[in-house]
């Protein structure tokens, strides 16, 4: 990614692992990537490939997972360098991140209300009733109607998608630098989302805010982002521009995957789906090689044998495959 | 005609709202206002609507996990409501829920293997010999690795999760399986892998299936007929086809319009809502989406529409809207 300026958030040779008795699962793979200020990074990718172990590390959040290997430039400041303590002035102010499970975030037995205000006292000084203002306008913005009436209920009093939104309020709350939003949208209707993605960009476009968003969702990615990293077991295989990625994608995994799109465009008129073949392999049942040489269409013997590196080309394009290097 | 399975009376659930130092009900949440309708054996029944409307309350009356205000659940004739403990534990039995969040209904103390194990005892006792062997059946069915099945719930991803949740309540080998949301969390080859298996399933044994969703493509392909939800009431009610190629009422439309394009130069043309969402505390007289509606008249101020069926449209295309008839008849000119 092409950028004079020091980007924001600069993430080298991450590598995050689960270490069992006899036993590690390496779900995330020396991933590197970064995101200029005001930009959208989207990560596309299978269930399972290390798309939210990725997003929690740049928090610290992700034990058990260890983080074996890697560094993550803030503001050029390594955050894994950096004291708890300091961490908690970050999470949530600096750097804030939208879950992909609610309950992650809200807690059972706090109304609404008082979460929204315990972030708000903990990283600005506000008196009640500037604080009441900014909840209940950040409330409505991300369309809780009544937020009045929803500051008094506690999360299981909510809908879904309204804890959902509770969560994405609480997030932007404090005007992050950088927002980190793992799969904000999908217990919303398409209504909803659009509303939710026109009002990050708008925070975007006034606050320069950065954004981390990770979604299965083709639709929002095409819609927000700048630049898409696409993961497969705990790789990265690509990194393009969005419409580099989405016009001449390289790698066999992201062909299949942009293919399987246009397919369930169409499944719905023909009733025909197809399944995918067996799940992916992980890094250690498939010894040294490309993560997708399993599955892969196009695999040489090489590829079974060594990984292949991440290679750039004029474009910026990254991908990590042994063929799809020389241009296919 | 199919057997009928599950029948839903006039059912409201109403959520009081509390305040003051006396805690006195104020005023109530109407999540589900006066809803009706059949659903019969080895169908799949869709439902769609905005977030918040009540899609998630109308799955948990059903399952009697909340009681309702007013009105009546059958399940294969029996009358759930009145019911006692034991026969409803019994009854229950025959019918799943797979929740929004899988996370809170998964025992975080329970390995997968015995959360299928005991899920798959509930009916009936599996041999400990087969035990094994069907726990990764199952894993396979919705695409997780046998190593899996020493992992606790918080040790998988988002979508692994899931997939569990679903696993679960294929084992249990109910009758009727109530979707909430289920594949919202997955990506588009798990949604068909899932999809696929349990269109399989349905076929295999003739399950029945109540299917959530606010993906509209997902439920088009899963669905044999489509509720259409908003505030609390079904506004539209038919086969999927003809929901899909002659949606009637409003709202129905302007959901259609707005199912995004995964390509990041075709411009979203979304018939967006305009106004804001209801709430379901007041909601508008009339017809609730008169606010919103192009064709608002002074007479969906005031009167409520009810849901019927209309004469120029397949029998049992039912539609709450004054002007269905109109619609039906000059579709061309209204959208
Ligand atoms: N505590 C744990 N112990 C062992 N493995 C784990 C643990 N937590 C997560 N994993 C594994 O790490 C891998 C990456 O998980 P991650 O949550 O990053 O996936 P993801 O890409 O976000 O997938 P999804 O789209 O399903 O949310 C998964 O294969 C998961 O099973
Ligand atoms: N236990 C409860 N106490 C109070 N209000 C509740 C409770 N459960 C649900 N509600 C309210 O009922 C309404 C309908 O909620 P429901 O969960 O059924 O919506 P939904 O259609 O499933 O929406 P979503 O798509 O966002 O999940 C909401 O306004 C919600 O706040
Ligand atoms: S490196 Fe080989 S196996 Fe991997 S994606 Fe490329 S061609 Fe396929
Ligand atoms: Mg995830
Ligand atoms: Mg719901």
């Amino acid at each position: 990614m092409a950028s004079t300026k020091q980007p924001l958030l600069s993430v080298r040779h991450l590598s995050v692992s689960f270490f069992t008795k006899n036993d590690e699962v390496k779900a995330v793979d020396d991933v590197s990537f970064s995101i200029p200020k005001g930009q959208t990074l989207g990560i596309v990718g299978e269930s399972g490939a290390g798309k939210s172990m990725t997003a929690l590390s740049l928090l610290r959040l992700s034990q058990p997972g260890e983080i074996v290997t890697g560094e993550i430039l803030f503001e050029g400041e390594n955050i894994l360098k950096k004291k708890e303590r300091e961490m908690r002035k970050i999470r949530g102010k600096d750097i804030s991140m939208i879950f992909q499970d609610p309950m992650n975030s809200l807690h059972p037995t706090y109304t609404i209300g008082q979460q929204l205000r315990e972030v708000l006292y903990t990283h600005e000084h506000l008196n009640k009733k500037q604080a009441t203002k900014r909840i209940m306008d950040m409330l409505q913005l991300v369309g809780i109607s009544a937020p009045e009436k929803r500051m008094h209920q506690y999360p299981h009093e909510l809908s879904g998608g309204m804890k959902q939104r509770a969560m994405i309020a609480m997030a932007l709350l404090c005007y992050p630098k950088l927002l980190i939003a793992d799969e904000p949208t999908t217990a919303l209707d398409v209504t909803i989302q659009a509303q939710i993605l026109t009002l990050i960009k708008e925070l975007q476009r006034k606050l320069a805010m950065s954004v981390l968003i990770i979604s299965h969702d083709f639709g929002v990615i095409a819609e927000m982002c700048d630049h898409v990293a696409v993961m497969y077991g705990g790789n990265i295989v690509e990194m393009a521009d969005v419409h580099h990625l989405f016009e001449k994608p390289k790698h066999p995994y992201t062909i299949e995957l942009l293919q399987s799109l246009l397919r369930k465009d169409r499944h719905t008129n023909e009733k025909k789906v197809r399944p995918i073949k067996e799940p992916f392999l992980r890094s250690e049942e498939n010894g040294t090689g490309c993560r997708f040489a399993p599955k892969c269409p196009y695999k040489q013997e090489i590829c079974a044998k060594r990984l292949p590196p991440l290679i750039q080309d004029e474009h910026n394009h990254y991908t990590r495959c042994w063929i799809a290097s020389d241009d296919r | 005609m199919r057997k009928e399975i599950l029948k839903v009376d006039h059912l409201k659930k109403y959520f009081p709202i509390k305040s003051g130092i006396w805690n006195r009900t104020v005023t109530n949440i109407k999540a589900v206002d006066n809803i009706s309708f059949t659903v019969h054996e080895g169908e799949t029944v869709g439902i769609v609507g905005e977030s918040g409307c009540g899609k998630s309350t109308v799955a948990r009356t059903i399952l009697q996990l909340e009681q309702p205000t007013a009105g009546n659940i059958y399940f294969e004739g029996k009358n759930l409501c009145l019911l006692r403990k034991k026969e409803l534990r019994r009854k229950r039995k025959e019918m799943q829920m797979i929740f929004q969040h899988p996370h809170s209904s998964l025992n975080p103390r329970q390995r997968l293997k015995d959360i299928l194990y005991e899920a798959m005892s509930i009916q009936k006792v599996v041999p400990k010999a087969r035990k094994n062997e069907q726990v990764h059946a199952l894993l396979q069915k919705v695409g997780l690795q046998p190593h899996q099945q020493e992992r606790y719930p918080h040790e998988l991803s988002g979508g692994e999760k899931q997939r569990v949740a679903i696993a679960r309540a294929l084992a249990v080998q109910p009758k009727l399986i109530i979707c909430d949301e289920i594949v919202s969390s997955l990506d588009i080859s798990r949604q068909a892998q899932i999809l696929h298996l349990l269109k399989k399933l349905q076929q295999d044994f003739n399950l029945t299936y109540l299917f959530i969703s606010h993906d509209l493509e997902v439920v088009r392909y899963i669905s044999d007929r489509v509720i259409v939800m908003y505030v609390g009431q079904i506004v539209e009610m038919a086969t999927t086809q003809s929901l899909f190629e002659s949606p009637m009422h409003p709202y129905t439309h302007a959901l259609l319009s707005a199912i995004p394009t995964p390509h990041p130069k075709a411009k979203r043309k979304r018939l967006l809502l305009k106004g804001e969402v209801p709430s379901p505390v007041e909601p508008p007289s009339g017809c609730r989406f008169h606010p919103r509606c192009p064709f608002a008249t002074e007479t969906c101020k005031k009167v409520a529409p009810t849901l019927q069926g209309t004469k120029d449209v397949e029998q049992n295309h039912l539609v709450a809207c004054h002007y269905g008839e109109d619609i039906a008849r000059n579709r061309s000119s209204f959208f």
